[in-house]
C-alpha cells in the first residue's frame, strides 16, 4: 500500500523557522517548546499551532485549538527542574496574553502529519484514478461507497479565532520526554467536575 | 488590594465590653460556651475545631463536643476585627475541690434559667407589642379590616362562582393579630447577649487581649504568618469557608459554604513574596487535586517588601522594646503595640489536571 504523503507536512525531527527565533529568545525553554509542539501536534492532535514570546515577559507559549470551535488556548513549555517560574512570571504571562492582539498572533505552522481525514481522501483519490486507468490500488476503505455523488455529512468546520486569556495550560517536560499537562486558571474556579450545590 | 494593619481598628459588630471571649490556653484559642460557638459559625463563618472528648466512652468521639479550638489564622481575625477579645488562661490549672464543683454547676444552673427566664420575658414582650400595634387603631381599624375582608370575600365569590357567605362569618378573628416586625434591638436569632467578662476571673492572670501580635499569642510575626492570615481574610471575604488542610496536602481546606453542607473545592498553597513554584510541585498539587475531587488553589501573597526591608523593621521592633524595658513601662501594655498599615495584594490561580496527555 502507498499513500502518497504531500511535501506540505513538515519534518517531525527538524526545527521550523518560528521555533529558531523562539529558542533563540528564550533558550531556558528549548527542549519543552520542541517536544511540547510535536506532542501537542502528534499526539493530543491539537492544530493550527503556533509558537511565540510574551512581549516583555522572557516567556515563550504556544498557541493552538484543542478542538477547531473552542478558542485558542495557550500552552507554557516548562522543564521539570526548573526554578524561574515564580508568582511574578504567572502575573506578567496572564497580563501579557490579555494584552495581545490579532496582529501579534503569528501564522499556524504546517502540520507534522497528514489528519486521517486527509489520508482518507487521497486514499479516494487514489482509487479513483486507478479505476480510470484500470490499475489495482490497495488503499484505505473508501467510506463512500454505495453512495455515490452524495454530498459531505459535515458542512465547512467553523473556526473560533478567539483566545482564552484566563487560563493556561502549563506543559511540564521531563528528561525522558514525557509531557504532563495541567491547567491554571486566573483567578478562583471551581473544579469542572464539582456540580454546582 | 491594600488592607488596614493588624491593630484591632475597626469597630466591627461588638463594641467594648460585648466582644465575645476566646480563652487562651497554652497559646490555643478555645471556645466554652456553645452560644459563643453558635455565634462564631453561624455569623461570622469561623467554626474551629469541636475538641471536646470523654476518653472513656469511645462512642461518644464520634460526635465530639465543647470546647471548640480555633486556628491562630480564626483567633487573630476574631481579634483583629472586634469581634472578640483573647482572656489568658493559666496553663497548669489544679483539678477542683468538690465545693468548687458543685458551686460551679450550681452558677451554669442559674445562668441557664436565667437566659431562659430573658428568652420568655423576650417572647412575651414581643407578644404585647404585637398586640399593642394591633389594638392601636381602635374602631376605625376594626372597621378598616372588616371592609377589606368583605371585599377579599366577594372576589373570591366571584371568582369561583359560588354562593356568597354571610359577611359576618369572613371577620378576622382578634386572635390572630396580623404580621408585625419586631421591635427587638438584639440580633433576632440570638435572644440573649453573651457576658464579656470570664465566668472564672480568678483563672486569668492577664488583661484581655485586643490587638495582635502579643506575647502570649505572637502572630502574626513573620513574612508568613502575615501571608496566611492575609489569605484567609482574603478568601473570607469572598464568602468562603475555611478549614484546616495539611491531611490534604495544603494549608487551608476552601469550602463554598458551611463545612457542614459542603466538600471543599479547593485545597490552598500560600506561596510568599516571590518564591519559586516547581514544576514538581504542580503536578504534585495537581494530582493531589485530582485524587481527592478538589482544585489546589494558588494563594500568591506579596507585601513588595524584600527581605532587607523586613530586616531593618525586625531590628526597629528590637530596638523600641528595649527603650520600653529601660524607661521602666508596663511592658504588659506595650506588648499590645499597634503595627502601622500593611499593604499587600493577594492572587489566586486554580491548578486542575488537564485532563489530557
Amino acid at each position: 500500500m502507498t499513500i502518497d504523503v504531500a511535501p506540505r507536512t513538515l519534518d517531525p525531527l527538524a526545527r521550523t523557522q518560528q521555533e529558531e527565533e523562539i529558542i533563540a529568545a528564550c533558550p531556558l525553554q528549548a527542549g519543552p517548546v520542541h517536544t511540547t509542539l510535536r506532542d501537542l501536534a502528534l499526539s493530543v492532535e491539537w492544530s493550527d499551532l503556533r509558537v511565540l514570546e510574551l512581549a516583555s515577559t522572557g516567556w515563550a507559549i504556544i498557541l493552538g485549538h484543542k478542538r477547531r470551535h473552542e478558542p485558542l488556548r495557550a500552552v507554557l513549555p516548562l522543564p521539570l527542574h526548573t526554578t524561574a517560574l515564580r508568582p511574578s512570571s504567572l502575573r506578567a504571562i496572564f497580563q501579557a496574553l490579555e494584552a495581545l492582539s490579532d496582529d501579534d498572533i503569528p501564522h499556524a505552522l504546517p502540520d507534522f502529519a497528514p489528519s486521517v481525514e486527509e489520508l482518507q481522501e487521497r486514499a479516494q483519490r487514489g482509487k479513483q484514478v486507478s479505476q480510470t486507468d484500470g490499475t489495482r490500488n490497495v488503499g484505505l476503505p473508501d467510506p463512500t461507497d454505495g453512495e455515490e455523488n452524495t454530498p459531505p455529512a459535515h458542512g465547512p468546520e467553523v473556526i473560533n479565532k478567539s483566545l482564552d486569556r484566563d487560563m493556561i495550560y502549563v506543559a511540564i517536560v521531563t528528561t525522558d520526554s514525557t509531557v504532563v499537562y495541567y491547567k491554571l486558571t486566573k483567578g478562583i474556579k471551581k473544579p469542572a467536575d464539582i456540580p454546582d450545590e | 488590594m491594600s488592607e488596614d494593619g493588624h491593630a484591632s481598628s475597626s469597630p466591627g459588630p461588638s463594641q467594648g465590653d460585648s466582644k465575645l471571649s476566646i480563652y487562651l490556653v497554652n497559646g490555643v484559642g478555645t471556645v466554652w460556651e456553645a452560644q459563643t460557638a453558635a455565634i462564631l459559625h453561624c455569623t461570622y463563618g469561623i467554626s474551629g475545631l469541636r475538641a471536646g472528648t470523654l476518653p472513656g466512652v469511645s462512642q461518644q468521639n464520634v460526635f465530639l463536643g465543647l470546647p471548640v479550638t480555633l486556628t491562630k489564622e480564626e483567633t487573630a481575625w476574631c481579634v483583629i476585627n472586634g469581634i472578640a477579645q483573647l482572656v489568658p488562661l493559666h496553663s497548669d490549672l489544679p483539678d477542683p475541690s468538690l465545693s468548687d464543683i458543685s458551686s460551679n454547676t450550681q452558677h451554669r444552673i442559674d445562668r441557664i434559667q436565667s437566659y431562659l427566664l430573658r428568652q420568655s420575658q423576650d417572647s412575651a414582650r414581643k407578644a404585647s407589642i404585637a398586640r399593642e400595634a394591633y389594638e392601636k387603631g381602635g374602631e376605625k381599624a376594626r372597621l378598616k379590616r372588616e371592609a377589606r375582608a368583605k371585599a377579599k370575600a366577594e372576589k373570591e365569590r366571584d371568582t369561583n362562582r359560588r354562593p356568597a357567605e354571610a359577611s359576618s362569618s369572613q371577620q378576622i378573628s382578634p386572635t390572630d393579630p396580623p404580621k408585625m416586625q419586631s421591635h427587638s434591638k438584639s440580633n433576632p436569632i440570638y435572644p440573649h447577649e453573651v457576658p464579656s467578662h470570664p465566668l472564672f476571673p480568678d483563672l486569668t492572670f492577664a488583661k484581655p487581649i485586643t490587638r495582635l501580635p502579643h506575647r502570649l499569642f505572637p502572630f502574626p510575626l513573620t513574612a508568613r504568618d502575615r501571608a496566611l492570615l492575609d489569605t484567609f481574610k482574603a478568601l473570607h471575604d469572598r464568602g468562603y469557608r475555611i478549614g484546616l488542610g495539611p491531611r490534604f496536602g495544603g494549608e487551608y481546606l476552601v469550602y463554598p459554604g458551611d463545612y457542614l453542607r459542603y466538600h471543599a473545592h479547593f485545597t490552598t498553597q500560600v506561596l510568599v513574596r516571590d518564591e519559586c513554584i516547581r514544576p514538581m510541585e504542580l503536578v504534585a498539587w495537581g494530582r493531589l487535586g485530582t485524587g481527592t475531587k478538589k482544585a489546589g488553589l494558588l494563594c500568591c501573597w506579596d507585601d513588595e517588601r524584600g527581605d532587607e526591608e523586613e530586616r531593618e523593621a525586625d531590628e526597629r521592633e528590637q530596638r523600641a522594646k528595649a527603650l520600653v524595658k529601660l524607661e521602666g513601662r508596663d511592658e504588659q501594655e506595650e506588648d499590645q503595640h499597634e503595627a502601622g498599615p500593611l499593604e499587600y495584594q493577594v492572587e489566586f490561580y486554580s491548578l486542575e489536571w488537564a485532563n489530557f496527555g
